[in-house]
């Protein structure tokens, strides 16, 4: 559940250390309910270690999160029944069909009729045709939409999608970029999303966060980005001047 | 005491979602049955277990139809006919061959067994996946002892069978037998467990799927081999034989001295001591040997061996890092 000002992703103070090195330090930020949130930066920046602490998948070493409500750190089990997660490169098993796949993670996420629940998702997605088919079989677009099914299967409220195009084809870009906007308007998903293809960003996200070298540099909307840096052409651009004022 | 004990069954149930555990389980062994390796371990243990009969059964056939001709041409020529051989061996010594195979053969297939449940999970990342879900680490670990109880209580089952056919084929077989029979596949489904758990364990533990399968064949090695020639340092040939010599081959103290201190560490040589008893092949120097400990110890040496693996699981379980699930290859 969203916090009185609509927030439904809370960060405060989120760090994580690997030995020496801060992989996440102070991270403090806050998502709205039905908002599409890009979270960017460039290789090794942390995104991937702070959408691993949000999913309960790593312990923070220090500050806290809430996600509809619930504290990552204390109700972790229920965090999970609220999310969805799609990491890089779609994760399923192979020798199993799209269909038993998506049954079992309906199951797990205690769903009740799992298999009215899996055709509905499945032709949301348009991937009905797949459901018999093993998912070693299928091409790396149809792994991806088979990915987002188990991620929605259990209706979360906010869904986290790890570079979520990486390694598509621009058909399969496109399409996943339609799904993306249509689960957030029509099913009303938040969805927070990892990536580094700045033009997916212009065409996807209401909200973007810049993550340095472990650090929230910047956090605003879309329209309000673009309109401060009016004198740059393109995100790109907006995206390198806001790390030259952060000294990279 | 009752109470109390009520209130632990109410707590672990609460923590525990028995439907996650058996979706959990139901895909483990559709997973594992759609793989070429885990099949070819259950035919393998299988036929070796037929194969172990047979051989015994063969050899058995053979003597007592040399025997039957030779009494009757004694019989014949008026000379006084011994008794068959056989008459002196007991009903299972033709399960001795398979003592032996569970401790070489099957602890090397429990331990791919282990490894194939965890690494299904672990390959390509699909733990990420698994621990976004509602679904608590027990969950997950209840899960996989739940598909290996199944797994090698099958295995164990259709190889008993076979050993049931086989010794009635032979002879008639007594209620006695059949115990014995049952008795030894229990003592061989919890010594066999502890292999699965140690498969588990390194799979869990394991940076890569190399070291998840190469660290376990190695304490394999260790548990199977190395212990066994030290604590049985008296009898260089027991890990062949589950039935030890009647005379200590060599009687240095240094030996002595090893082996009482190695012995009670192993597990391997329990298992086959006591499943010599139970089938009554043990010979009388096991009887009087001093080392040897009496049944019951033995069977406790072996619940401890599958409690402490199966700990050593639940703690890999608890301390594993899914984020880590893309490393695994």
């Amino acid at each position: 559940m969203a916090d009185n000002e609509g927030n439904i992703i809370i960060v405060r103070n989120l760090s994580k250390r690997y030995g020496e090195s801060m992989a996440v330090s102070d991270v403090s930020f806050s998502v709205k309910e039905g908002d599409i949130f890009g979270f960017l930066g460039h290789n090794g920046a942390g995104k991937t270690t702070t959408v691993n602490m949000l999913t309960t998948l790593l312990e923070p070493t220090r500050g806290s999160a809430s996600i509809a409500g619930f504290d990552i750190i204390t109700q972790p089990i229920t965090v999970r029944k609220n999310i969805g997660y799609v990491p890089e490169n779609v994760q399923l098993y192979e020798n199993l069909t799209c269909f038993e796949n998506l049954e079992f993670f309906a199951k797990i996420s205690g769903i009740e009729h799992p298999k009215v629940r899996i055709m509905e998702v499945l032709r949301l997605l348009n991937a009905a045709s797949y459901a018999n088919k093993r998912v070693g079989e299928l091409s790396k677009g149809m792994r991806q939409r088979i990915g987002l099914a188990q991620a929605i299967i259990h209706k979360p409220k906010v869904l986290f999608l790890d570079e979520p195009t990486s390694g598509l084809d621009p058909m399969g870009v496109k399409e996943l970029r339609d799904t993306i906007i249509a689960l957030n308007e029509q099913e009303g998903i938040t969805i927070f999303m990892n990536t580094h293809l700045l033009s997916e960003v212009t065409k996807t996200c209401k909200t973007i966060g810049v993550l340095n070298h472990g650090k929230l540099i910047y956090n605003d909307t879309l329209k309000k980005t673009l309109n401060r840096f009016n004198n740059e052409d393109s995100l790109e651009k907006i995206y390198f001047s806001i790390e030259r004022k952060n000294g990279n | 005491m009752r109470t109390l004990w009520r209130k632990y069954i109410f707590q672990l149930r609460g923590k525990m979602e028995i439907e996650y555990i058996r979706e959990s389980s139901k895909k483990d062994i559709m997973l594992l049955l759609r793989d070429y390796t885990v099949i070819v371990i259950l035919v393998v243990f299988i036929a070796m277990s037929i194969a172990s009969c047979y051989i015994g059964w063969s050899a058995q056939h053979i003597v007592n139809g040399v025997y039957s001709e030779t009494a009757k041409q004694l019989a014949l020529e008026n000379k006084p006919v011994p008794p068959s051989p056989f008459s002196i061996v007991p009903q299972l010594a033709l399960l001795k061959n398979m003592i032996i195979y569970v401790v070489l053969i099957g602890s090397l297939l429990a331990i791919i067994l282990g490894h194939a449940l965890i690494s299904n999970d672990r390959k390509n990342g699909i733990s990420k996946v698994l621990f976004s879900k509602p679904f608590s680490r027990t969950d997950y670990l209840a899960g996989k002892l739940v598909t290996a109880s199944v797994l090698i209580s099958i295995i164990l089952l259709l190889s008993m069978i076979a050993n049931i056919i086989f010794v009635s084929l032979l002879s008639r077989i007594t209620l006695q037998s059949i115990i014995s029979i049952v008795i030894f596949y229990i003592i061989s489904f919890f010594f066999l467990s502890g292999f699965i758990f140690i498969g588990m364990y390194f799979s869990i533990r394991a940076d890569n799927s190399t070291q998840a399968i190469l660290l376990p064949i190695i304490i394999w090695i260790v548990i199977i081999f190395v212990i066994p020639e030290l604590g049985s340092a008296l009898y260089p040939t027991s890990s062949l034989n589950p039935v030890l010599p009647d005379t200590n081959i060599l009687g240095s103290p240094i030996l002595v001295t090893i082996h009482s201190v190695i012995y009670p560490f192993s597990v391997s040589e329990q298992y086959k001591a006591l499943s010599a008893t139970n089938l009554g092949i043990s010979s009388g120097a096991q009887a009087t040997n001093t080392s040897e400990y009496p049944p019951l110890i033995q069977i406790l040496i072996i619940i401890m061996w599958m409690v402490v693996t199966v700990a050593g699981a639940y703690i890999a379980t608890k301390r594993f890092d899914p984020s880590l699930g893309e490393q695994y290859e």
